[in-house]
């Protein structure tokens, strides 16, 4: 992947394959759909549940520093280990997973380009067995909030920052609240941010969920005046898909300031007396 | 446009009219090359007409007014 900003940022199938029983790297497999882990997994992966290990049970919230910690030591990870995220939908919340380990200062983790559906179209096996426990000391470093968006910057950031909305058109134009395969749920009112361009996540992959070249990419989102110059915030309905296009932006496009307002529409679209476009 | 329409121009030359706001414009050519599935819709990806043969178009269902062969 030379032409991508940092190339150490995915790995692809066959890496894996080839490198997944090494000491130092460690498998984690992020799915939308919890149970599809426990139906089978690239042997020796971890599986976390994007639901009750990666956010906060009451408040609404990324995992604390502490519970990040005792993920990843019970994990197997400590902070020199190469964490490669997979998962299903395109890697929608091995994205998600991957940025919050940026956010709390990882150093070496990948995505596995294609994700768990490109793994299975190409035969490779599936394993239920659980993985052998190590256990590791993790200290997460202090969050690097030049990596997320809250609510009242992404407020104070309208007109001048570049909103990425990377919902479906449907979700985009207000005619659904969520993705139409799933529950219409989530927030009060439809629409999107005033100024946001609606570039949609899968504009960023090919046919078998692998990226598309740095050209197309920077073609793809130059073209709606999503430039490297800019302040860029990428939402969508409550953070995953649009970790997705922050991961594009910000490791295979090299922009330098590329927030993702995690938050979201399902934020956004309840708040009382925040602008709404259709 | 329903999904399983669009699936059946599965590795076809087609011509799409497509809906304001769509990234790839109003008009799209190209040969349908596959697929991409997720729980917020279908999208199609094609190589364009007259383009490299590895370069791609992705296209969501939602934003199809239309499409047809490409005769």
């Amino acid at each position: 992947m030379p032409d991508y900003a940092n190339p150490n940022a995915i790995v692809e199938t066959q890496w894996v394959a080839d490198h997944h029983n090494d000491s130092n790297v460690c498998l984690v497999e992020v799915d939308v759909d919890t149970n599809a882990y426990e139906e089978g997994h690239i042997l020796g992966a971890v599986g976390w549940n994007w639901h009750t290990q990666l956010q906060q049970g009451v408040v609404r919230d990324l995992i604390t520093r502490d519970e990040l910690d005792k993920l990843l030591g019970s994990s197997g990870i400590d902070p020199r280990t190469t964490v490669v995220l997979y998962g299903d939908n395109n890697n929608w919340f091995a994205a998600w997973a991957y940025w919050q380990m940026k956010y709390y200062g990882h150093v070496d983790v990948r995505l596995m380009n294609g994700g768990r559906s490109k793994w299975v179209a190409e035969g490779r096996p599936l394993s239920t067995e659980p993985p052998t426990e190590h256990l590791k000391s993790y200290s997460a470093s202090l969050p690097l909030h030049s990596i997320r968006a809250m609510r009242d910057e992404v407020v104070q950031d309208l007109g001048t920052a570049a909103m990425v909305d990377v919902r479906s058109p449907k979700e985009f134009s207000g005619e659904l609240l969520a993705p139409e395969a799933l529950p219409q749920e989530g927030s009060q009112r439809g629409g999107h941010i005033p100024g946001a361009v609606n570039i949609g996540w899968a504009q960023a992959v090919r046919e078998d969920g692998t990226f598309k070249s740095a050209d197309e990419l920077a073609e793809i989102y130059g073209k709606q005046g999503v430039t490297r110059d800019k302040d860029v915030i990428t939402y969508c309905r409550i953070g995953e898909r649009a970790s997705h296009t922050w991961f594009v932006l910000k490791e295979l496009l090299g922009y330098d300031n590329v927030r993702n307002y995690d938050g979201s529409w399902t934020e956004w679209g309840s708040s009382v007396g925040l602008p709404i476009d259709r | 446009m329903n999904v399983d329409e669009v699936r059946s121009y599965d590795g076809q030359s087609v011509i799409m009219t497509l809906a304001p706001g769509a990234p790839a414009g109003l008009k799209v050519k190209g040969q349908v090359v596959g697929f991409v599935e997720a729980a917020d819709g279908f999208v199609v990806v094609l190589c364009p007409e007259g383009a490299a043969p590895d370069a791609r178009t992705s296209v969501h269902y939602q934003h199809i007014v239309s499409i047809a062969t490409n005769a």
